[in-house]
């Protein structure tokens, strides 16, 4: 038969976790035609020799939602072998909107997941209403790989409740017409329903989904379960390491999960100021199945940080004297930094801010204090090990923000450098990624893209716990990075490498894969600037059979699709 | 969604290995429609709350080419959750062969299988040619199971070669011939190729395939490999004790998986618990993987036996005054048994064959009494529990052969005994079905039924590793099972539980599933013997979308299909 595309001389890994096995694939019409020795030729063919061929990673969790409407390819996760993803996370979607209402919608996106309002106006042409509208205008768009997504429960609220979503209960009226919306979603192709209880808006009042009681959660949970499908995602409640609020909290989620037999997940980490907490959650979830309940966690394979730079964020841009210099172009900042007296003052106040209240970068004002220059560490290399500005300054013998400005200089103010939020120790993650109820997923690409930058979790899985800690073998990574998410959310035709499947792939390098050093770019709509990060060592990323990537650059294919739930599937 | 069948409540192990979890499985078309849960009634509904949901057990090597033909469920691997085999194995095949030689065909399986000429007789009606003819005849049949078949080289080579194939090296022209055939064989349908280097007709005489040099084989195989599919299954070398021909076999094998690109496959067993030469076959499949071929071997779940009952074989059927009295019926046989004189007579020479030599049912020459400590008594499916024919001769004070007279009279003739032939060692067989290049199979199903009952190895794995003794957890098993083995030999629309896959599918329960002890059975065309394994726990058995089994009781469904190579049916 005739192969659109042959990759040949690879090494197989499928996805289950069975070891490698070295054979050729042939795709046709977007799918995996053949797994063999094959002796013709495609329309093209790629030389594997010496490459893995793996399925395409999923990310279960993204807020690509808007970036969808300009970003082509699907970046950044499309750098680190993702080739599909889980949108509209934690409750906030573009649908159902008004189009009058897509300024109520930005300021959802823009507050808690800091997407840039000028880019959602400059970047998104408003053509829908309800949900299924708006996974119909995705159809029409061209995409560089796959989408699949939540109806948001933020959206949902304020298209049934306008602005008292964010002050009050919902009537009986509207949770019926929550529930109704939520049933039509899943069965057009949603795939599922998100909500947030945590999430406040830069106003510090709460997102419209976290004011509705958990009756409201629970009903519509349960109304998505009576059409058979559907995943449900939150971002779930603070329990303020109260007992008493967290066996309520666990026990309301147990409840929910058992009765209404969904799949119900939400995000993971080990937080600093709670180092073991991640374990009584690890628990929730052996207690949840051992019910008769389908509850996974999304964890990720690092570190979480904050990446900062002088062509991003400072954590003086709010202080005395840094305003004014901030302000200005990044040329002229220079200059400034290098004036002795200017500098002077810019030293001072970073280390001496007295009792002056400033602008944070959360939207919030809080007292200025110096940061904790041990946690803020220097990215001169992706992989690490990362040495604080403490530690250098010290060695050096000049204050820590001196060198924080001569690094930067030196660096053209390219230099970035990180503190962690959570997941600081390493074991704590490997065990988290080995619970048999967690999923490595977890990116958040399309959110917070001034940031932070986890689109590259994936590749991190290959260069860290693969290579470098040696944790995981080849095939237990590519598992938990393509058939695990892929059956959690039920994207049944990937995930494997499999014939009959779709050909989502990629031929990566197990020597050389891994993530290269983030960027700052002002390439979003509107001249917005956000942290990009590419990857190395893949050499094809393959999308519904086409290559899309080649060596981490775009061939002009949009084989993207919208991954609509097995509902909508079957009526089509 | 109007489904055909709903499956409620059960908790579903999807044969990847990843934890059970709770939900209902919708089923139309014969395919998985909806995981998920289901509030409607199907067509037809099952509560499996409390039970497994998995995908039907696939077994990669069975012998059930002609049995096919006459038994519409696929017995004895239906009962324990096998929902589709891969016949053909070892170079036995029906096909090519045209009607006026069936007789050659019948009897290559009849001496090397040791499968009823009578049953070949009475229960096939010869249809075919070609292979591709009798994918077709084997279409055309009412079944319960699915069916993929290898095309055979002794039976290929007997086509094209006619009686020289017993004797003689094929000319380049029949080798081209051969070639032909299996490619158009594989692009038919046929999953790939099968040859044995071993197996003896009943005169000694090597059978057709094991008469080919070596470089027939590698060129039919290269040829089969240009297709681009097929899995080539040999029934290799015997090289145990010689170094040498080891070491000259393995370079054989490692270059031709390499030069081919086909995958290998072989079966390994643990032997009597000695010299673990075994490891040495398990090291080269690393090896061949390593260097980028393809190699898989197939492994048992347990001990390997040669069952024993007098209403089937006994181990002195051939033996002097033994062989009038087994000629009998059944009734007679138990007054013979009975009279002191005659008696008398058995236990004389089955304590002593005073030098004579005869011949056994696997064509080799006994001299010696049987080995009594190896001789285990079933009366239970505990193995701990079987104790052996050697402690309870001591126990009663008796000697063992009057023991075997004693309880056969005591149970109509109806007790049964085993002699584990291979795999004596547990550890070891833990140790092979754990191998990342092992699948868990071989049950020989349809071959030697008057003498093996291994088509249980599946639910032993669930009775016994996993239940009994906790060496491997129920997702674990399943996985061996089901998607290593759909994997191995390309079933891709097999082998999980997962939307649009074929819904071959069982409802178990965990707590109770396992095989039930063997029974003799008549019921083959020609009223020839069988032994027959029935399980518990297992209360719906699935293929293609229809209940086929009722707790292991026959629905009438018929639904197993013909599983075609990924050629077929991409064309």
């Amino acid at each position: 038969m005739r192969y659109d595309l042959v990759i040949k001389n690879g090494s197989v890994i499928d996805g289950s976790g069975t070891p490698a096995v070295h054979a050729d694939v042939g795709i046709a019409d977007g799918k995996i035609a053949m797994i063999g020795r094959i002796r013709e030729d495609g329309a093209e063919t790629i030389d594997a020799e010496g490459h893995v061929v793996a399925p395409g990673f999923i990310d279960g969790h993204t807020h690509m939602d808007a970036q969808v409407f300009w970003d082509k390819l699907g970046s950044c996760s499309c750098y680190h072998g993702v080739t599909s993803v889980v949108m509209g996370n934690c409750g906030f979607t573009l649908a159902p909107a008004r189009e009058e209402e897509a300024e109520l919608v930005f300021r959802n996106l823009e507050r808690a997941e800091d997407i840039s309002p000028d880019s959602m106006r400059a970047g998104i042409k408003w053509s829908w209403e309800t949900y299924p509208d708006y996974l119909d205008t995705l159809d029409a768009l061209p995409k560089g790989i796959n989408y699949a997504g939540y109806i948001g429960h933020s959206a949902l609220r304020t298209y049934v409740m306008g602005e008292r979503a964010f002050t009050e209960q919902a009537t009986e009226d509207e949770l019926a017409a929550m529930a109704h919306n939520v049933r039509e979603a899943v069965r057009a192709g949603a795939i599922g329903f998100s909500t947030s209880r945590i999430h406040t808006l830069y106003s510090d009042k709460m997102v419209a989904s976290a004011v509705a009681d958990w009756s409201e959660v629970r009903a519509i949970v349960n109304a998505m379960s009576e059409t058979g499908a559907g995943v449900f995602e939150m971002a779930g409640e603070q329990t303020y390491r109260d007992p008493v609020l967290k066996d309520d909290y666990f026990g309301r989620q147990l409840q929910l999960a058992v009765e209404s037999g969904v799949p119900y997940t939400w995000g993971l980490i080990s937080g600093p100021g709670e180092p073991q907490d991640w374990r009584t959650y690890l628990r929730l979830l052996d207690d949840v199945a051992a019910a008769g309940g389908n509850m996974f966690a999304q964890v990720h394979s690092r570190s979480l940080n904050l990446l900062q730079s002088f062509e991003s964020r400072t954590p003086f841009d709010g202080w005395d004297h840094w305003r004014e210099v901030r302000s200005l172009p990044i040329e002229e900042q220079k200059v400034k930094l290098r004036d002795p007296a200017i500098r002077a003052k810019l030293v001072d106040i970073a280390t001496n801010p007295g009792d002056k209240l400033f602008p944070n970068s959360w939207g919030g004002i809080s007292p200025a204090r110096p940061p904790n220059w041990s946690r803020l560490l220097i990215m001169d290399t992706v992989e690490g090990e990362h040495r604080s500005f403490a530690e250098v300054a010290a060695e050096r013998g000049v204050k820590p923000v001196e060198l924080m400005i001569d690094l930067a200089l030196e660096h053209d103010l390219k230099l970035i450098w990180r503190s962690a939020t959570a997941n600081e120790n390493d074991d704590h993650v490997l065990k988290m990624m080995r619970h048999p109820h967690t999923v490595v997923t977890f990116s958040d690409s399309g959110a917070h893209v001034g940031m932070i930058m986890d689109s590259s979790l994936q590749t991190h899985v290959f260069s860290h716990w693969v290579r470098k800690k040696q944790e995981l073998t080849l095939e237990e990574a590519v598992r938990m990075l393509t058939y695990e998410p892929a059956t959690r959310w039920g994207l049944h035709d990937r995930g494997l490498l499999r014939m009959g499947l779709a050909a989502d792939l990629v031929v990566f390098d197990p020597e050389t894969i891994g993530g290269n050093m983030p960027t700052v770019e002002h390439d979003l709509p509107a001249g917005e600037m956000r942290l990009k990060q590419t990857g190395r060592g893949i050499a094809a990323t393959i999308v519904n059979g086409q290559v899309l990537l080649r060596n981490n650059e775009h061939t002009g294919a949009q084989p993207g699709r919208v991954l609509r739930g097995p509902l909508a599937q079957t009526a089509h | 969604m109007p489904y055909d069948l709903v499956i409620k409540n059960g908790s579903i192990i999807d044969g990847s290995g990843a934890p059970a979890f709770h939900a209902d499985v919708g089923i139309s078309g014969g395919k998985i429609a909806l995981i998920g849960r289901i509030r409607e009634n199907g067509a037809e509904t099952i509560d499996a709350e409390g039970h497994v949901v998995s995908p039907g057990f696939i077994d990669g090597h069975t012998h059930m080419d002609a049995q096919v033909f006459w038994d519409r469920i696929g017995s004895s691997s239906c009962y324990h959750g096998v929902t589709s085999v891969v016949m053909g194995n070892c170079g036995f095949t029906l096909a090519p062969c045209p009607e006026e030689q069936q007789d050659l065909a019948i009897r290559n399986l009849e001496r090397a299988e040791d499968i009823a000429r009578e049953s070949m007789q009475e229960g096939i009606k010869w249809t075919w040619e070609t292979y591709p003819d009798y994918l077709d005849a084997v279409e055309a049949v009412p079944k319960g199971i699915n069916y993929a078949g290898y095309i055979g080289h002794s039976a290929l080579r007997t086509y094209v070669m006619g009686e020289r194939a017993f004797t003689e090296q094929a000319t380049e022209d029949e080798l081209a011939a051969m070639c032909r055939i299996v490619q158009e064989a594989v692009r038919a349908g046929a999953i790939g190729f099968s040859t044995s280097r071993t197996h003896r007709l009943f005169t000694d005489k090597p059978v057709a395939s094991a008469v080919s040099d070596w470089s027939e084989v590698r060129a039919i195989v290269n040829a089969m490999g240009e297709t681009g599919a097929g899995v080539f299954e040999i029934a290799g070398d015997i090289t145990v004790g010689d170094p040498e021909g080891t070491r000259d076999y393995h370079d054989r094998i490692r270059q031709l998986s390499i030069e081919s690109g086909v995958p290998m496959t072989w079966g390994v067993a643990a032997g009597d618990g000695g010299e673990p030469y075994w490891r040495g076959k398990l090291a080269l499949l690393d090896e061949v993987a390593a260097a980028g071929g393809r190699m898989f071997a197939q492994a048992h779940s347990r001990t390997l036996d040669v069952m024993f009952s007098f209403e089937a074989r006994t181990p002195f059927d051939t033996w002097d005054h033994w062989r009038e009295i087994r000629a009998l019926p059944l009734e007679e046989q138990k007054v013979k048994l009975g009279d002191p004189a005659v008696r008398a007579r058995l236990l004389g020479i089955a304590d002593n064959p005073e030098g004579k030599a005869f011949r056994n049912s696997f064509g080799g020459l006994d001299t010696r009494p049987p080995d009594w400590d190896r001789i285990l008594i079933m009366d239970t499916l505990i193995d701990r529990d079987q104790r052996s024919m050697s402690d309870v001769a001591a126990e009663r004070g008796v000697h063992p052969a009057q023991l075997f007279i004693d309880l056969a009279l005591e149970t109509d003739l109806k007790a049964l005994w085993r002699r584990p032939a291979t795999n004596l060692n547990q550890d070891h067989v833990l140790e092979i079905m754990k191998h990342p290049h092992t699948v868990v199979t071989l049950s020989d199903s349809g071959a030697h039924v008057a003498q093996l009952m291994d088509s249980s190895l599946q639910s032993h794995v669930l009775s016994h590793w996993v239940r009994a003794e906790q060496k491997l957890t129920m997702e674990e098993a399943v996985r061996l099972l089901t998607y290593d083995i759909s994997r191995q030999w390309g079933l891709y629309d097999r082998g999980l539980v997962r939307v649009g896959l074929a819904a071959d599918l069982l409802v178990f329960d965990p707590n109770t599933v396992g095989p039930r002890l063997p029974t003799v059975e008549r019921d083959l065309p020609g009223g020839s013997m069988r032994y027959k394994q029935t399980a518990d726990g297992i209360a719906a058995t699935v293929v293609n979308g229809q209940v086929m089994l009722r707790n292991n009781e026959h629905t009438g469904a018929q639904s197993g299909q013909v599983l075609r190579s990924p050629l077929a049916r991409a064309s």
